[in-house]
Order: structure tokens, then sequence, then C-alpha cells
């Protein structure tokens, strides 16, 4: 499981999740991940390359998008393949955080 | 139990019961997926299904003074047009089957980070049953191939 970050617009970080979401992988990103939700106030997870979530996964993203919204800020799901999305809308972590798959959107919704 | 003749094509994997045991799993499931052929779907399902009844018995499983209990055992076992799925562990007897299903949740500070694994298997296996069979926990689970 790897994670990296991009600056898409001024204040806006977009992680970049590469692999599976798996107990494994959600372990081996939950310090990162976590620091990172810590420490901003606009963030969009990018899922375009998460090919499996569970819900380990889905508890590292739920407590996440917890961690930034108590700072008054805002945390968005991008792009899930449909396997993933079907996970996320089953378990109703759509209902929470938010899933967009237009770039221009997903900043907005953060940047609020 | 697979019958002798199916035995040389069920596969097994004994982990402890701990996060680090469970972090073995998708190693496993890579290999047996290979070995069988699995498409995404089948590969999805079984991996969720495995994640979630391995995950359970990890996070809430009762440990008694059974030295047995330290750990979980799972074996697919394949069929024409299925998988046979057994996860078992020699904690103190609970149903996974009997815990209500969480509601959906409305906003973030309430919604809750866990007891969503049985509601994902129920969604990603054909069928799960549970039976304690002396001091063994058994989940049966049958995933499409």
């Amino acid at each position: 499981m790897r994670m990296e970050t991009e600056e898409v617009a001024p204040g806006v970080t977009k992680a970049n999740l590469t692999g599976r979401l798996d107990i494994g992988g959600s372990q081996e990103i939950d310090l990162a991940f976590n620091a990172l939700a810590g420490s901003q106030r606009a963030l969009i997870v990018d899922l375009s390359q998460v090919d499996f979530i569970a819900s380990l996964g889905l508890r590292l993203l739920i407590v996440g998008a917890r961690t930034v919204q108590r700072k008054g800020g805002r945390m968005i799901l991008f792009r899930p393949p449909i396997a993933v999305e079907s996970v996320l809308v089953s378990s109703g972590t759509d209902n929470v955080v938010p899933i967009l798959r237009n770039l221009d959107e997903a900043i907005h919704a953060v940047s609020g | 139990m697979p019958s002798a003749a199916d035995a040389g094509n069920t596969f097994t994997l004994r982990i402890e019961r701990s996060m680090a045991g469970l972090a073995q799993l998708g190693g496993w499931v890579d290999t047996v997926a290979a070995a069988l052929g699995l498409d995404e779907a089948a590969d999805y399902a079984l991996r969720l299904c495995l994640e979630e009844a391995a995950a359970n018995v990890v996070m809430h499983g009762t440990a008694d003074a059974d030295a047995d209990a330290g750990f979980v055992v799972m074996r697919v076992e394949p069929a024409p047009d299925v998988l046979r799925v057994t996860v078992e562990d020699c904690c103190g007897a609970f149903d996974p089957l009997h815990v209500p299903a969480p509601a959906p949740p409305t906003n973030l500070e309430e919604a809750r980070v866990g007891g969503l694994g049985i509601h994902l298997m129920r969604q990603y296996a054909r069928a799960i049953s549970y039976e304690r069979a002396g001091d063994t926990n058994r989940l049966t689970l049958t995933i499409g191939r």
C-alpha cells in the first residue's frame, strides 16, 4: 500500500492511494494517513488505484474524515473503482463521506 | 470437512489470533486465487469474507485457557461453481450471525467504525452458517466462482 500527496489547488491536498486497503494495507498507511488527516482542512482521497477495501479500510477512511471535520474541514473520496464503490455504498460510507468523480467538483466540495 | 477425494485441493491457513496474523491473509488469498484461476469478482468476495470473518475472531473472540484459542484456521475447498470456506476458532461460543445489522450512518460523528463485517459478508457470500462443534466456532461460507 502506497500513499502520495499532491496539492491540486491552493490549500487542497489530494492523497493518492495505491494498492489494497485490506488489513495489511490499512495497517501500512494508518499512521501516515491519520497524520495527514490531522494536518489538512481540505482533503481529497483518490481511490482510483485502490482495488480492494473491507471494513478495516472503511474504518481508516471514516476516522480520517472525522478528524478533518472536527477541525472544520472536509474530506471526500475520489473515483473509487466499481468494486470498491460497491463496498462504500453497501456500508453506507457514502452517506457520510461523499464520493465524487470530477476533480473540479471535488476541489469545490472540500474548499467550501 | 473436505472428503478424502478433495483433500489435495483444499487450501488451509492457520494464523495467530493477532493483527500480525491477520496481515498474512492477503498474500495467502493471492496464492489461492492464482491457483484456482479466480476471476476478479470471486477474488474480491473470497478476500472480503475471509478478512471480515478472521478479523471478527481476532477483535471479538474471547480466549479461555485452551492454547488453541490463540489461532484461527481457514480452509478453502473448491467445487465446480462455488468455493466452500470455513473459518474456525476455539474461542468462547460466538454466533456472529446473530449480530444485528448496523443502521446506515447518517452523520460522520455517529458513524460506527465497527460492526460492518457481518453485514458485508452477507452481501458477498451466497450462504453463511454457524455451528458450535465441541469447543470450536465454525463459520461456513459458500462463495460463487
